[in-house]
C-alpha cells in the first residue's frame, strides 16, 4: 500500500476519534450539570422533610398537652389521664386548635386521608379549610394503649405519622412517644 | 514549465503532500469550530453549575439555621412558664411584649376558639429569666432579662414572618400552655430563584410546667 494512502486513512480516523472524544466529554459534562440540578431538587425534598418533621413533632406535643390537661382537670378526685385517648388503634386528625377528641373524625385501624391545610394569611397549618389551601402533608396521630390488665391503660403509645408525595414519590416520617399516668391517685 | 516548489526534480509529478495541505485547513476549521462549540457548552454548564451550587448551599445554610433556632426556642418554651404575663401580673396580657418595649403590637384573639396570635412571645425560662422573642428587620430577636435583644438567626437567612399562637396560657384553666410557632424563612440571597422561596415551618410546644399559679404562695410553677 502506498505510504500516502496510509497517512490519509490514519488522518480520517483521527477526526472521527476526535468527534467521539468530544461527544464523550460533552456527555460527561452534561451528566455533571444534570447531577447539580438534581441536587437542587433534592434540597426541595429535604425542605419537605424539615417541614414534615416539625409538623409530626407538633402532633406529639398536642397529645402531651391534652393528656396533661386530662390529668389536671380530674385532680384531686378523679384520674382522667387517658380520657381523650382511651381507645386503642385509633387514628386522629388533631391540630393546634384541638382541645377535645369528642366529635372529631376518627378511623379505627386505618389512616385518614384528610390533608393539612395551609392558610397563607395567618400562616398556619391546620384542618380549617376556610381561606386555606390543602397541602401535600397528611398527618395521622395513631394511639395504641398498652397493658390493659388493670382496666386502665398505664401506657399510651403515640405515633405521629406525616405522609406526603414529592414528584411522584411517597414519603413518610413517623415520630413515636410513650406517655404514662404520671399522677395516679393514691390507693 | 512547472514551478520547482510543486514538482520533484526527478519526475515533475506533484507531491501528494499538496493535497494533504488543503485537507489540513478544512480539518483545522472543523476542529476549531467543534472546539468553540464544546467550550461554549462547557462554560455555560460550568456557570450554571456554580450558580446551582450557590443556591443549594444557601438553602442548606437557611435550613440548618432555622432548625437550630426552632430547637432552641422549643426547649426554652417547654421549660418556660407565665407566657404573656406582665411582670408580677396574675393574668396574661394581650400585650405580650417585652416589658422593656411597650411599642410592640398586641395579640389578636380569635373569638371562636379563644386562641391568641401574637407577633412576640414573652415568658420566664427555667432559670427565672424574663425571655422575649420578637421579629425585627428580617431577624428573630431574643432578649433575656434586661439585656438588649440579640439576633438568634444568622445573616444567612431572612425571617419573613414570625407568629406565636397561644392556648391555655391563663392561670387556673387546667391547661398546660400550648405555644405554636409559625416561622417563614428564605435564604439571604440576591438570586431571585431562592430569595423568593419561603420555607413555611410550624411546630407546637406544650410547656411541661402545667398551669403555673401565681395566686398561691409560693407560686406553683
Amino acid at each position: 500500500m502506498p505510504i500516502y494512502i496510509l497517512i490519509h486513512s490514519r488522518r480520517g480516523q483521527t477526526l472521527v476519534e476526535a468527534l467521539v472524544a468530544l461527544s464523550i466529554l460533552t456527555m460527561g459534562l452534561a451528566g455533571i450539570v444534570v447531577l447539580l440540578n438534581q441536587s437542587l431538587q433534592l434540597n426541595r425534598t429535604t425542605t419537605n422533610d424539615t417541614q414534615a418533621t416539625y409538623l409530626a413533632s407538633e402532633g406529639i406535643e398536642i397529645v402531651k398537652n391534652m393528656i396533661d390537661h386530662d390529668v389536671y382537670k380530674g385532680l384531686p378526685v378523679n384520674d382522667d389521664w387517658d380520657a381523650s385517648f382511651s381507645q386503642s388503634g385509633y387514628y386522629w386528625n388533631i391540630d393546634y386548635e384541638t382541645t377535645s377528641t369528642t366529635g372529631l373524625p376518627v378511623r379505627a385501624n386505618q389512616m385518614q386521608a384528610t390533608p393539612l391545610y395551609y392558610n397563607s394569611t395567618t400562616n398556619m397549618f391546620g384542618y380549617s379549610a376556610v381561606g386555606a389551601a390543602p397541602t401535600n402533608f397528611v398527618r395521622n396521630i395513631k394511639i395504641t394503649n398498652i397493658d390493659n390488665s388493670n382496666l386502665v391503660p398505664v401506657e399510651i403509645d403515640v405515633q405521629s405519622i406525616v405522609t406526603w408525595t414529592n414528584g411522584g414519590n411517597s414519603n413518610a416520617i413517623t415520630l413515636e412517644d410513650h406517655f404514662y399516668d404520671w399522677h395516679p391517685l393514691s390507693p | 514549465m512547472p514551478s520547482l516548489s510543486k514538482t520533484t526534480f526527478m519526475t515533475g509529478t506533484p507531491y501528494p503532500r499538496n493535497m494533504k495541505k488543503g485537507f489540513t485547513l478544512v480539518e483545522l476549521l472543523i476542529t476549531v469550530g467543534l472546539f468553540v462549540i464544546v467550550i461554549t457548552i462547557a462554560v455555560g454548564g460550568f456557570t450554571n453549575a456554580i450558580r446551582t451550587e450557590r443556591q443549594v448551599s444557601s438553602l442548606i445554610a437557611a435550613q440548618s439555621n432555622v432548625s437550630l433556632v426552632l430547637e432552641q426556642m422549643s426547649r426554652e418554651i417547654r421549660t418556660g412558664y407565665l407566657f404573656c404575663h406582665d411582670a408580677g401580673g396574675a393574668t396574661p396580657s394581650s400585650r405580650c411584649n417585652d416589658v422593656n418595649n411597650s411599642s410592640l403590637p398586641t395579640c389578636s384573639v380569635a373569638a371562636s376558639t379563644g386562641v391568641w396570635t401574637c407577633p412576640t412571645l414573652d415568658f420566664y425560662d427555667a432559670q427565672v429569666n424574663h425571655v422575649n422573642y420578637s421579629w425585627a428587620g428580617g431577624q428573630l430577636m431574643e432578649s433575656v432579662g434586661t439585656n438588649p435583644a440579640l439576633s438568634l438567626t444568622g445573616d444567612t437567612i431572612t425571617v419573613k414572618y414570625l407568629k406565636f399562637t397561644l392556648f391555655g396560657q391563663t392561670e387556673g384553666d387546667n391547661w398546660p400552655p400550648r405555644i405554636t410557632i409559625s416561622i417563614g424563612v428564605t435564604p439571604s440571597s440576591t438570586d431571585p430563584a431562592v430569595a423568593n422561596d419561603v420555607i413555611n415551618l410550624q411546630t407546637t410546644v406544650s410547656s411541661r410546667i402545667i398551669d403555673c399559679n401565681t395566686a398561691t404562695n409560693p407560686p406553683q410553677c
